[in-house]
């Protein structure tokens, strides 16, 4: 049995190897009746079987590719060799399963691995002629598909949707399409044109910052301190008034700047965070709180490639050196990430933590968490942020960030927990509070979800109306069931009173 | 969908810049046509084809429920373009920043 479970392509069929051992034992048994009956229901049945098996096998050629369809015409048409072939193909399928799967995976190479696990499952479910048609290259459902069904779909349709998908993918438009958009040197031209804009526009929105008007407390005196003790109060909104007015007070102040920063990334302002550490590091370039965080922003953002470079200079200036030599690339505004420079900063950051040895710096662990997580590689992120958590395990951030790597790695319970973590220890943590929606959302508790985003734009201040909790709100808001009108009408308009209103 | 985009990110949907046209079928028969214009913020969606003279950069055929399991995110692009569930013809590669677009919408923040 093991053998044809194993089955590999372009063997002799081991089915045919077997069927000829299996019609020669039978001979043996014969000539005692009782061996014979307990083995077939019938001796003379199980020797017209072997009989007819020898003989189709003398005429037959193994085929070069494992066609188990000609096999199954090779079974003899009885009734109880039907019965045998469902319980044989009843026996094998779920072995199949897991044998197609794990050859899909190979065939299909690691990038691909999860998709295909995914995938795998679900098309052995499928039964019936309609799903060969849709799985043509998924050799899994060729074989689930086979296996099952014993009335219909010939082989050749089959082998056939494997030709039409080779011709169509030769033919496909797209390559033609390709072609066309770099063979036309004016929309390149153009195109040159557009990103050059893009990034003129972006150095020159790096360079503001934007304040809130009617600030009260431009007239403190001491508006940072006031602004450090409201952060720990839990007052975000607040905080971030407080730290606005004491960068006017003195705009040099790099730390001032940082901590504005900080302040919206956890109030889930992401965009005004990063005009802030910008600002932070036209002053002090080095600074290795705003580098990573602005890294983070960045990320969150699906800046990747610009994330990467601010852990770069992060890694400068946690070993002490020049940040300002990291040497700037050809900013590449692709969404993919450049693995080249990928490989090279992690390179350093191993190095680095290789040289600390058995007492891991919790900092660099954090960034090596954030830089994980860009690269989607989520077993090591996980890894590094717990290293760092098990150093600072009063930092809500960390937990925040462990449970948002925990949840883009699909590990969602988990995920939740230490979202649960980060607002045991920060109860008005806007940014863990959004977390947690996604992750509710995640399960398709929407109700609930839509309870948590209401919390977070209860908790944020300032600006409510562009808040991208807005817009992860509606996508919940669409998907609970029995949502009233008035609600999903409220969240098209923003309305937060409303909102609070029907949902409470 | 189309709001999702339209009041989405704006910061990275910026990067994508073409016109997609979204051919959405019926049991096989084409039943209408979407087009959303990103070239400029913020993006526009509307239905039926893109005006006269404005080139569109890639266009997406597919059936209706495999339209609604994409934006929802339980099919996966990549994977259902694998596996021919819906047809792409033109700039596969500005499908793709689409797909890290609207994927980056739905992930936690760090």
């Amino acid at each position: 049995m093991k053998s044809v479970v194993e089955g590999q392509c372009g063997q002799q069929n081991a089915l045919v190897g077997l069927a000829n051992t299996f019609g020669t034992s039978n001979q043996r048994v014969a000539p005692s009746n009782a061996a014979a009956s307990s083995f077939l229901p019938s001796s003379s049945l199980g020797e017209q079987m072997a009989n007819e098996f020898l003989r189709q096998q003398a005429s037959t050629m193994a085929p070069t590719s494992f066609s188990m369809k000609s096999m199954q015409q090779n079974l003899p048409q009885t009734s109880s060799s039907n019965n045998l072939a469902m319980k044989w193909t009843q026996e094998f399928t779920p072995r199949q399963n897991a044998l197609a799967s794990q050859w899909s995976n190979q065939y299909n190479g690691r990038a691909m691995d999860s998709a295909w696990r995914q995938v795998a499952p679900t098309s052995t479910m499928a039964v019936g002629p309609t799903s060969s048609q849709n799985l043509a290259l998924t050799d899994s459902g060729m074989w689930s598909s086979e296996y099952l069904d014993t009335v219909d779909t010939s082989l050749q349709q089959s082998s056939g949707t494997a030709q039409r998908w080779a011709d169509d993918f030769l033919n496909q438009e797209d390559n033609y399409g390709m072609e066309n958009t770099w063979k036309d040197s004016e929309t390149f031209e153009q195109r040159w044109e557009e990103i050059k804009q893009g990034m003129e526009s972006e150095r020159a929105m790096a360079n503001e910052y934007s304040y809130q008007d009617a600030n009260p407390f431009s007239t403190l005196a001491d508006p940072l301190s006031q602004g450090d003790i409201l952060m720990r109060q839990g007052d975000i909104g607040n905080a971030m008034l407080a730290y606005e007015a004491a960068v006017q007070k003195d705009p040099q102040d790099a730390g001032a700047w940082c901590k504005l920063g900080l302040a919206h990334a956890e109030n889930e302002k992401d965009q005004l965070a990063m005009q802030a550490f910008h600002k932070c590091l036209q002053i002090d370039p080095g600074n290795k709180d705003a580098l990573l965080a602005l890294s983070v922003s960045q990320a969150n953002e699906g800046m990747e490639n610009e994330a990467l470079h601010q852990l770069d200079k992060w890694m400068s200036s946690y070993i002490g050196s020049n940040v300002t030599q990291v040497t700037n690339q050809a900013p590449m505004y692709s969404s993919f990430l450049d693995h080249e420079t990928f490989n090279r900063v992690e390179a350093r950051f191993l190095d680095a933590a290789r040289q600390q040895g058995a007492t891991p710096d919790p900092d660099l662990q954090n960034a090596l968490g954030v830089l994980y997580n860009l690269n989607r590689n989520f077993e090591r992120a996980v890894d590094s942020m717990k290293l760092a958590i098990s150093r600072n395990p009063a930092d809500a951030r960390l937990w925040n960030r462990l449970g948002a790597t925990l949840a883009n790695g699909d590990r969602t319970a988990e995920a939740i927990s230490a979202y649960r973590e980060a607002l045991k220890l920060y109860p008005t943590y806007v940014r863990a509070r959004y977390n947690l929606g996604i992750s509710c959302m995640q399960l398709s508790s929407y109700e609930e979800a839509m309870k948590h985003f209401l919390s977070a734009l209860e908790l944020q201040k300032g600006g409510n109306d562009v808040s991208s909790i807005w817009s992860t709100m509606r996508s919940a808001a669409i998907r609970t069931a029995n949502a009233p009108e008035s609600l999903l009408r409220a969240v098209e308009t923003r309305d937060l009173a409303t909102v609070k209103a029907t949902i409470g | 969908m189309s709001d999702e985009i339209s009041s989405g990110k704006h910061k990275s949907l910026e990067k994508i810049r073409g016109v997609v046209e979204f051919r959405i079928l019926l049991n096989g028969k084409q039943e209408c046509v979407w087009t959303i214009d990103l070239r400029n913020s913020p993006g526009k969606v509307f239905e039926g084809k893109s005006p006269a003279g404005i080139k569109v950069n890639s266009t997406v055929t597919i059936e209706d429920e495999r339209f609604v399991k994409l934006c929802l995110g339980e099919l996966d692009p990549i994977q259902g373009f694998m596996s021919r569930k819906f047809k792409v013809q033109g700039d596969i590669l500005m499908m793709q920043k689409l797909n890290t677009v609207l994927r980056g919408v739905r992930k936690s923040v760090l």
